[in-house]
């Protein structure tokens, strides 16, 4: 269990440093807002390119997911997404 | 049936996030950041980042909905919670066993809550679950306390599989299991925490496991 916790805080370590890096927290409020299936194209346009940067790494947490039809949040990313706004309550 | 947690959360948030490009949306966006950056929030994520999975019968609706509405207050609480349905993929052929998903789903959930039941799904779930030694510090096992009272004089029951054994009153199992698994998810930060301070475990390039100290093997 211990290698487990282990892996559990630097996997909190890591998503605090991610959601403050670059736009992703713009990138997360955006798509909570206008979900389902944003594109790669709209998020490009509308937040920038600088926006795509950590898309793979928002995918590891399990926060987003990509097909298709386009960009979507996950269970785990609107539960983390209602974690983040309600720290503002 | 059920309300939907993940369906009501984000036509909340839909609501509540500013739209993109307003004064509004980049005041929340900063002010996120901010909160993020205060050591006290740490918790709060480190607490939301714990998975709880939750197993129980789940063959009839009134199964489902008692299942999904522990799922809901969990959720509701702060406290991210999956049932196990969600891995199964009934369109793909081939695909893997019910004790291959379970065995991956409690790799990556560090909680198991385990409703007492009699399904063949879940009878299958508790004979994997009881003899896979390292999985049961994760398990609390729930059971109404009528059926507890008939089965604690007899150790030879099947329910001594389980170290943490929970009866719960009629009526009561969501706030039990919340209870229960409020105290367990902050004990376990608790110990990250600790562990870290302390620079064991965690931070130590020299930590070894207690069973390799003790000089004791694993089952």
């Amino acid at each position: 269990m211990s290698s487990e916790l282990k892996t559990a805080y630097y996997a909190v370590a890591r998503m605090k440093q991610l959601l403050l890096d670059n736009n992703n927290v713009d990138l997360l409020l955006f798509l909570a807002k206008y979900n389902p299936n944003v594109t790669r194209k709209r998020i490009e346009t509308e937040l920038g390119k600088d926006a795509l940067k950590d898309l793979d790494s928002l995918k590891q947490f399990d926060l987003i997911v990509e097909d298709s039809k386009g960009i979507t949040l996950t269970h785990e990313g609107i539960f983390q997404i209602d974690g983040l706004v309600s720290m503002l309550a | 049936m059920a309300e939907d947690y993940f369906l009501e959360t984000k036509a909340k948030l839909e609501q509540q996030i500013p739209e993109y490009n307003s004064p509004e949306f980049s005041k929340m966006r900063e002010a996120i950041k901010h909160q993020l950056l205060k050591k006290e929030n740490d918790l709060k994520l480190s607490i939301r980042r714990m998975k709880t999975l939750i197993l129980g019968d789940w063959h009839t609706l009134e199964q489902r909905q008692r299942l999904a509405e522990i799922k809901n207050t969990l959720l509701k609480n702060g406290f991210y919670a999956e049932t196990i349905d969600g891995y199964y993929d009934v369109h793909k052929k081939g695909g893997l066993s019910q004790t291959e998903i379970l065995e991956e789903c409690c790799i990556t959930h560090q909680l198991i809550v385990f409703v007492d039941g009699k399904g063949p799904g879940t009878l299958t779930e508790q004979n994997y679950l009881a003899t896979e030694y390292l999985f049961h510090q994760k398990i609390l096992f729930f059971i109404n306390t009528s059926k507890f009272d008939e089965m604690k004089d007899d150790p030879s029951g099947y329910i001594k599989s389980f170290p943490a054994i929970i009866p719960y009153a009629e009526g009561t199992l969501k706030e039990t299991v919340l209870t229960f698994v409020k105290l367990r998810i902050y004990r376990l930060i608790g110990i990250i925490s600790l562990q870290s301070k302390k620079g064991r475990g965690l931070n130590s390039t020299n930590y070894q496991a207690w069973s390799k100290r003790l000089g004791q093997k694993q089952d």
